[in-house]
């Protein structure tokens, strides 16, 4: 069953989420985001930049 | 195996733990606060909200923290590895287009959304979201599927 207070407990590779920084063209907010189409989480904008 | 799902919850159930399936219906910002910092995920109208319950229990708790993300958008919050309140948690969510089941992870410890925490009974299936609802690998036996309408009523006196 589920491993709580087992030993084991799978590793995912780390890049799955990291996610990439953004920052909004409407609001300015910077933020980090994953997903393919990532949305401020201040205004939620989808006019966002990779930057 | 496909199941059609609006408004609904889908509970897929076991002998001893379910998982609750909706659609997520709306696009927004989904927020993941983990000890590293914040994340934000884009989710689409057909992305799913998964709740699993890998030690059973009632179903209502599952149903308000679909409802707490989807419809409110609260925050996923991610417990550093190892932490204690890991088993204290007795539902956990995952939100996303495709999340597989697995019991080899511990609950409320990972940021992935595309992997949620479940009971070994129901674990190695993977949920798909759809157009028209849900698709899932083929169920183990004893597994059932039962459809759920739940609605929130709140009355000032």
């Amino acid at each position: 069953m589920c491993t709580v207070g087992g030993p084991v407990d799978i590793d995912l590779p780390p890049e799955r989420v990291k996610g990439k920084d953004y920052r909004c063209n409407e609001c300015g907010e910077r933020f980090k985001g994953i997903g393919k189409k990532p949305m401020c989480p201040s205004c939620q904008s989808e006019d966002v930049k990779e930057i | 195996m496909n199941f059609p799902l609006l408004d609904e919850i889908a509970l897929i159930s076991g002998e001893q733990s379910f998982l609750l399936v909706a659609k997520a219906n709306e696009r927004f910002p989904l927020c993941i606060e983990n000890p590293e910092g914040e994340i934000c995920q884009g989710v689409d109208p057909t992305d799913l909200v998964v709740v699993s319950a890998p030690g059973g229990g009632p179903v209502e708790p599952g149903i308000m923290l679909i409802e707490l993300v989807r419809k409110h958008h609260l925050p996923l919050l991610v417990l550093p590895k190892d932490h204690p309140g890991s088993g204290r948690l007795g539902w956990v969510i995952s939100v996303g287009p495709r999340i597989e089941t697995n019991c080899a992870i511990r609950r409320g410890t990972h940021p992935e959304q595309q992997v949620i925490c479940s009971h070994d009974e129901l674990s190695g299936l993977t949920l798909t979201g759809t157009r028209e609802g849900f698709a899932t690998t083929p169920l183990p036996g004893g597994v059932f599927v039962k459809m759920l309408k739940s609605r929130l009523e709140t009355e000032f006196c």
